[in-house]
């Protein structure tokens, strides 16, 4: 019975007791489980909505708090985005504003999400 | 004509809910079964990380690329989200004391899962991995090197070594009756 098991892939049929012994004997009832595995998917997509929601208007009011006067920092830009910055400078402050603020919720989105996996 | 994995998946993935159900429903058994034994019997606590496994699967379903059978991806998520439980809560029992001996002599239930359990214990967290995915699931060592990151030598040894000890606790056991 406790022969050594050789370098094949496979288990040997010698095991056949212990095969035997450690078989899973029945199919259990999966209909309380799948409920709660339905039930907490469920939760937690609610969950992520809400994380989500709060997260776009966390940074709405962050971005509002602290816009200056005159919203030109995308055009001060002197680095490879210099294109960018243009391309900012052209769009009205408000538009510059909330490709910014839908950047940041999109990367907090993003972070949540890949987190929350 | 059931309906095969990869079938079901793809139709998930086009939003047909109805198939993780079939997905969840093939696979609850053995991966609860699965984590029983690794729980040593720790039913309620199987069951819990079971669900996890379950809800990780459903977001994950889309980076399933099928280089393996789901079989062997569920038992992946299902250990490492074992290991990871096992990291937070030290809540199971892995002493290696051998009064536990006397636990298995003494059941007067003797239905063979909790006897199967009850040997469980006796094992290294390791060896019931290996000794359950060999003779339980039906992997090959080369699905359980899969599952646990595992070199083969490892693994022929660990299942080697949980062998040995099943047997000589077997033998205990008859000798008790």
């Amino acid at each position: 019975m406790t022969e050594s098991i050789g370098d094949d892939d496979q288990p040997q049929c010698g095991n056949f007791l212990l095969e035997n012994l450690l078989s899973y004997k029945s199919q259990l009832d999966g209909k309380a489980f799948h409920a709660n595995v339905m039930a907490r998917i469920e939760q937690r997509s609610r969950q992520r909505r809400w994380v989500l929601g709060g997260a776009a208007i966390l940074a709405a009011i962050a971005v509002i708090a602290v816009k200056p006067e005159e919203f030109s920092f995308p055009s001060t830009l002197h680095l490879p985005l210099e294109n960018l910055g243009a391309i900012a400078a052209a769009a009205s402050p408000h538009g510059s504003l909330m490709a910014i603020m839908l950047a940041c919720v999109f990367i907090f989105g993003v972070t949540k999400t890949v987190d929350s996996i | 004509m059931q309906k095969t994995d990869s079938e079901l998946i793809a139709r998930f993935l086009t939003g047909d809910q109805d198939s993780f159900d079939d997905l969840l429903k093939r696979y609850q058994s053995p991966i609860r079964q699965f984590l029983r034994r690794l729980t040593a019997g720790d039913h309620a606590l199987a069951d819990d990380i079971s669900q996890e496994t379950f809800i990780k699967m459903f977001y994950n379903l889309n980076s399933f690329r099928g280089d393996c059978s789901v079989s062997t991806w569920l038992h992946t998520i299902a250990y490492r989200n074992f290991l990871r439980h096992m990291e937070l809560v030290s809540k199971i029992d892995y002493d290696d004391d051998p009064e536990s001996m006397n636990a298995i002599g003494t059941h007067h239930d003797h239905t063979s899962e909790i006897l199967v359990e009850q040997l469980m214990k006796r094992l290294s967290v390791n060896e019931r991995l290996m000794v359950t995915l060999s003779f339980s699931v039906g992997m090959s060592h080369s699905e359980i090197a899969e599952v646990t990151g595992a070199p083969l030598g490892t693994i022929k040894s660990h299942i080697n070594r949980g062998k040995t000890k099943l047997a000589e606790l077997m033998d205990t056991e008859e000798r008790t009756k």
